[in-house]
């Protein structure tokens, strides 16, 4: 995909832009709002990252100045703001998707994926991983013989997993995913959900891996039928 | 109304100026009845008298009282952090208006220091997250590309620790906000059943990993207008505590009611409870109860933040010991 980065801080940008080219996307990096209004009159991209703190216009007035002109682009915000209060506003102002600095580059690249496949929306039905069938409309995991039936949270785990496979997928974008919570609370309840849901699988016989990585968040382990 | 309250209380004032009033008109009257004015006379002197006392009650009412009922529903108010009222009269007579008017420069001098606060809590936000968005980036960056696995291992213990101290500066920031009303609610109508089934939800795994059992206790259905993440911060609070503090094979409940105009909710437990003389010390920033091992780093803010929640919906927050053992903690939180 093509990616516009607007973001005035020299070393973010730079992390940014070699993570995303690293991904194999391509990025145009711009450092103000100003500039960014003039590059959406006659260019487009697939995505676009808008700082909110930016030393001209904020990022709120460059996506009401583009929604205003008719341009569709679903754009992420980034911002230093964390108060909800906040974050509606950004929505309002015609923002998609929004997320608090610091941030893990994968929770980026999640939102930015799930963005740019919700503008081309594809409905998931029944699918396979693995040696395990998933039948999202009743919830269950069936393996060779064997069903499972998870609970809503642990169905949506998975499946917030699975929508991200490849990734590994930070516990803070778990948190929000799964359970509309934007704070990571004291006590270890995303690691206690997983291992449920682990025991479950295990149960079925499924060969579905779920991986923790240190520092990182959880992933899909690769599996092969 | 109970009856052992002296009669000024609940007789309003404007009742009692009237009945003076017609007192010395009556007293009046019966004078110049004695003094021998004939009968007709006696009546027009008693009307007029009734006329002029009827015209000052009214005055009475409308420049005075009227002003000082209008001044309390006013203060009542600026109870609420969010309540940004200002005494306001202008019928009233001088010495009221002048009364309003110092008051409340004194309240736009608060409002501006509170919007000050804002803006330096949005500034130090950004000043203390930028810089950490940046260590956090290149350590991620060390993690990926090393292939030395010490080097990895010291990335992703950083990596921890930054997370940590994020999470830090945003307890910081918010209980400096709550505790000057300068926090910007979100506030939503929430039901409040859902709001504590999803909390269970969340934390079931966890308690049951520590032999705790962890339950709703239903009341009627509440909707009602608050901030839905904060409040979800500090309940999960309050159950970080009761999983910590908590031994195997207790039970923790949520439960909540009204009391008058207020919703409270209880976060219950069957632990030792709190010593008495931590009740309040507890709440303070950077403390931690003593009666345990710990086992949470970054739990000590986790009270405090509670209060400031609370005391940001124009609310409070306490704890209880419970007769049958174990503590109590609960938020209240008043209609806004």
């Amino acid at each position: 995909m093509f990616v516009l980065l607007v973001e005035d801080d020299p070393e973010l940008g730079r992390q940014l832009s070699s993570w995303i080219k690293g991904e194999g996307h391509r990025l145009h990096w711009l450092r103000s709002g100003t500039e960014a209004l003039q590059w959406f009159a006659d260019q487009r991209c697939d995505a676009a990252i808008l700082d909110v703190g930016l030393p001209d216009l904020d990022g709120f007035a460059v996506v009401e100045g583009i929604r205003r002109s008719g341009v569709e682009v679903p754009v992420l915000f980034l911002t230093a703001r964390a108060e909800i209060a906040d974050r509606v506003r950004g929505l309002a102002a015609g923002g998609d998707d929004y997320l608090t600095k610091p941030f893990a580059f994968e929770e980026l690249m999640a939102r930015l994926e799930a963005l740019v496949r919700r503008s081309q929306s594809k409905q998931p039905g029944v699918r396979r991983l693995g040696n395990s069938t998933l039948d999202p409309l009743r919830r269950r995991v069936i393996c060779s013989r064997e069903a499972v039936e998870l609970q809503p949270r642990e169905w949506s785990l998975l499946e917030v997993l699975m929508r991200h496979e490849g990734r590994i997928v930070p516990k803070p974008y778990l948190l929000e995913q799964v359970w509309d919570i934007r704070f990571d609370p004291g006590t270890n309840v995303v690691d206690a959900m997983i291992c449920r849901l682990r025991r479950k699988l295990e149960v079925c016989g499924s060969n579905i891996k779920i991986e923790t990585v240190r520092g990182k968040g959880y992933a899909i382990e690769q599996t092969h039928p | 109304m109970p009856l052992n309250k002296p009669i000024r209380e609940w007789l309003p004032s404007a009742w009692r100026l009237g009945l003076l009033l017609m007192l010395v008109a009556w007293a009046g009257c019966g004078a110049l009845g004695a003094a021998g004015l004939p009968a007709e006379w006696l009546w027009r002197v008693a009307s007029l008298c009734a006329l002029l006392m009827g015209i000052a009650v009214v005055w009475y009412w409308r420049v005075v009282l009227a002003p000082i009922n209008g001044f309390t529903a006013s203060a009542k108010r600026l109870h609420s952090p969010e309540g940004n009222s200002r005494l306001r009269a202008p019928r009233a007579i001088p010495e009221l208006r002048n009364l309003a008017s110092v008051v409340n420069a004194g309240l736009d001098q608060v409002l501006a220091l509170t919007r000050e606060l804002q803006s330096t809590n949005d500034e130090l936000a950004h000043e203390l997250r930028t810089p950490l968005a940046r260590v956090r980036g290149n350590l991620e960056m060390m993690l990926d590309k090393s292939d030395n696995p010490q080097a990895k291992d010291a990335a992703a213990r950083s990596l921890e620790e930054v997370d940590r101290a994020t999470q830090l500066v945003q307890s910081i920031l918010t209980i400096r906000g709550g505790d000057h009303g300068a926090l910007r609610l979100f506030r939503q109508a929430t039901a409040i059943h859902q709001l504590l089934a999803t909390l269970v939800e969340l934390y079931s795994p966890a308690a049951e990993d520590r032999g705790l059992s962890l339950k709703i206790q239903d009341g009627l259905d509440m909707v009602w207008q608050l901030d839905r993440s904060l409040i979800m911060q500090a309940i999960s609070n309050l159950l970080d505590n009761a999983l910590a503090y908590t031994p195997r094979a207790g039970k923790i409940t949520l439960r909540w009611q009204a009391e008058g105009t207020s919703l409270v909710i209880f976060v219950e437990d069957t632990g030792s409870g709190v010593r008495p003389e931590e009740m309040e010390w507890i709440w303070e920033r950077y403390h931690r109860g003593s009666s345990s091992v710990i086992r949470h780093p970054g739990i000590g803010l986790g009270l405090s933040l509670v209060r400031a929640i609370a005391h940001a919906h124009g609310g409070s927050a306490g704890v209880t010991n419970r007769v049958t053992g174990g503590a109590s903690f609960w938020i209240k939180l008043p209609q806004p």
